[in-house]
């Protein structure tokens, strides 16, 4: 080996020389140290992996040994959730979310000022405008980096971009759930409030299947604007898409017999309607239909996304 | 370290990228020179795995870009300094950059300043940016993972002289500490300034490469002495291959000491004699404008 160089991993403040040796390098044999004991005063084991590329060459040619581990997804996560709120469009969208759950809660109270409004009634309430407005995260999370052209960073990044889709689907998603649980939440305040005003029974019960029905159904309606963003690679015509589809599903099922026979197995709005109904839950027959409509319109729209990210160049 | 083996992409009957190999190596600043449209962000690209290659190999640090563990960790890369979501602040950009290479805040801080913007430019989105500041934020977002290897497509674009002067100096003393620069231009005065090495590109082709030096003797020397007419003479006499230039200088193809030892022999006082300093861009204009032309077609 010959002529060690050393690249300190702290960027500087000022542009410099790094250390103090010469930095000469002969051909393409030369070895970088990595000054020990640099690596953060906190190093944990996720601190070990800081520091930057450190590059040893080797003398015969091979590739050299590159120190520090795979892009770990966790980060991969992190960052995912955090560009889905940190720009305007993002955080509106939370916003605009919370507000029209609040705004139909508000209505629903009002409706049962006399007797106090029911539990169920305001969280099937706020269950509605969710399932319109949820999927747009899904769809600005999947197609937005088409149309800002960060896609030219994301996947300089982490070239799996499989990976990455995996990232966004998941932050999506964890976003819906902590929608729903803020939803829930707020549906129990509206309803303390709305009893103790009115004078009415405090009563939160409510049937489990309820809980879970609204889970599947909102991160379903999630994904599937993942889906459709990653289909379409654009978010004007993804939401757009989104919208159109489901009602020419509809008028399809009202006017073709044959569709209409079997909407419960094509149309999906059809589908999950059983998932929010009080009196009884999902039988498994329906629990099939649901399946199979999430088949048609989540499923495949993101399998032919996956398949059209992988592949397309990125410019 | 960045190895180019017959790298060729082609769309259909286009071909935008043709048979190119070159070395990018340690500790010089590579500038990649060519006319718009010749190929140097494709190529670029293809290097970095966002663009399938037709054929060949593009390897940095031994391997594909796609086989570095956490890229970003090993190669800063900086494609296109306006691709930035205009809703992010500088320092927004700058922090997810830094999760992923897993630096911490400090880093990001420190980066922000070794490219010099201030905490307060840091904070405004990145759509009130001008474009020499994207080109900082984008070398910032490069650098946050102090990365052995630099590609960056046209840094310079939008930099003010004092910019592009700064940038030499940041990226000449990270080439010093052993980095590699891979930097596209297509303004040959930007790559002068800056690159220790020169590529050059045009449709799709390398057309010439070496140091710029060697790049710069290739291009001839311009002469002028005394006794204009008695130099011509004497140069014509040599048979070297020369041409008058506008100002009365002579531009000779040979190397200054040629040209010094003719006026010696001929008793000449030369009042100047040097690399065609500039002339680097007759050669760069000379070797790409056929291919900038036709591009232009």
């Amino acid at each position: 080996m010959t002529g060690p160089t050393s690249h300190t991993q702290a960027p500087t403040t000022t542009p410099g020389p790094l250390d103090d040796q010469d930095g000469t390098m002969t051909g393409t044999t030369s070895t970088t140290t990595h000054p020990d004991g640099t690596r953060g005063a906190d190093g944990g084991p996720a601190d070990a992996s800081r520091g930057g590329g450190r590059t040893a060459y080797r003398r015969d040619g091979e590739a050299p040994e590159l120190t520090g581990g795979a892009l770990p997804f966790s980060r991969l996560l992190r960052t995912e959730l955090r560009k889905t709120v940190d720009t305007r469009a993002g955080r509106w969208l939370l916003i605009v979310i919370v507000a029209l759950t609040a705004l139909a809660m508000g209505l629903v109270m009002w409706f049962g000022r006399e007797n106090g409004a029911d539990y169920s009634t305001l969280l099937l309430t706020a269950v509605l405008p969710q399932g319109v407005l949820l999927p747009v995260l899904g769809i600005l999370t999947a197609a937005s980096e088409w149309s800002q052209r960060t896609a030219l960073v994301t996947f300089t990044q982490e070239p799996r971009r499989l990976r990455v889709m995996t990232a966004k689907s998941l932050a999506a998603l964890l976003l819906g759930l902590a929608v729903v649980a803020v939803t829930i939440g707020l549906a129990v305040l509206a309803h303390l409030a709305s009893a103790g005003l009115a004078g009415g029974d405090v009563d939160l019960s409510l049937p489990g299947h309820i809980y879970g029905g609204i889970v599947v159904l909102q991160l379903a309606y999630v994904l599937m604007g993942v889906a459709f963003g990653a289909l379409f690679l654009n978010v004007p015509l993804a939401i757009a898409a989104f919208f159109v589809l489901p009602v020419l599903m509809n008028v399809v099922s009202m006017t073709v017999g044959w569709v209409q026979d079997r909407a419960a197995w094509i149309d999906q709005n059809v589908a999950s309607l059983p998932l929010t109904t009080l009196d009884a839950a999902p039988t498994g027959e329906q629990w099939a239909q649901f399946g199979a409509t999430s088949v048609w319109w989540v499923l495949l729209p993101l399998a032919l996304g996956l398949w059209r990210v992988a592949r397309r160049e990125v410019k | 370290m960045i190895e180019i083996e017959n790298l060729t992409k082609r769309y259909g009957a286009f071909t935008a990228v043709d048979d190119i190999s070159f070395t990018a190596r340690p500790g010089r600043v590579t500038g990649f020179l060519g006319p718009n449209g010749a190929g140097k962000s494709t190529a670029m690209r293809m290097m970095c795995g966002l663009t399938p290659a037709t054929s060949g190999s593009a390897r940095i640090l031994g391997r594909p870009y796609a086989a570095l563990p956490n890229p970003t960790r090993h190669v800063g890369v900086m494609l296109d300094a306006s691709a930035q979501h205009a809703g992010r602040t500088g320092r927004e950009v700058l922090t997810l950059a830094a999760i992923l290479v897993g630096a911490g805040r400090g880093q990001v801080d420190a980066t922000l300043e070794r490219v010099g913007l201030t905490s307060r430019e840091a904070e405004r989105r990145v759509g009130n940016y001008s474009l020499g500041m994207r080109q900082r934020l984008g070398l910032g977002a490069a650098l946050v993972g102090d990365p052995r290897v630099l590609i960056l497509d046209e840094p310079a674009n939008g930099l003010d002289p004092g910019g592009i002067h700064w940038m030499r100096g940041l990226l000449r003393d990270y080439a010093r500490d052993g980095g590699t620069v891979l930097l596209s231009s297509h303004l040959l005065s930007e790559v002068e300034i800056i690159a220790d090495d020169l590529v050059l590109i045009g449709r799709g082709r390398i057309v010439a490469q070496g140091t710029k030096e060697e790049l710069l003797s290739a291009a001839g020397v311009v002469v002028d002495a005394t006794d204009r007419a008695a130099l011509r003479a004497a140069v014509e006499q040599s048979g070297l291959e020369h041409t008058p230039r506008p100002d009365g200088t002579l531009a000779v193809a040979a190397q200054t000491a040629e040209v010094g030892e003719l006026a010696l022999r001929h008793g000449l006082v030369l009042t100047s004699l040097g690399s065609s300093g500039g002339g680097l861009e007759e050669m760069f204009l000379t070797l790409t404008s056929d291919d900038a032309r036709e591009v232009a077609a």
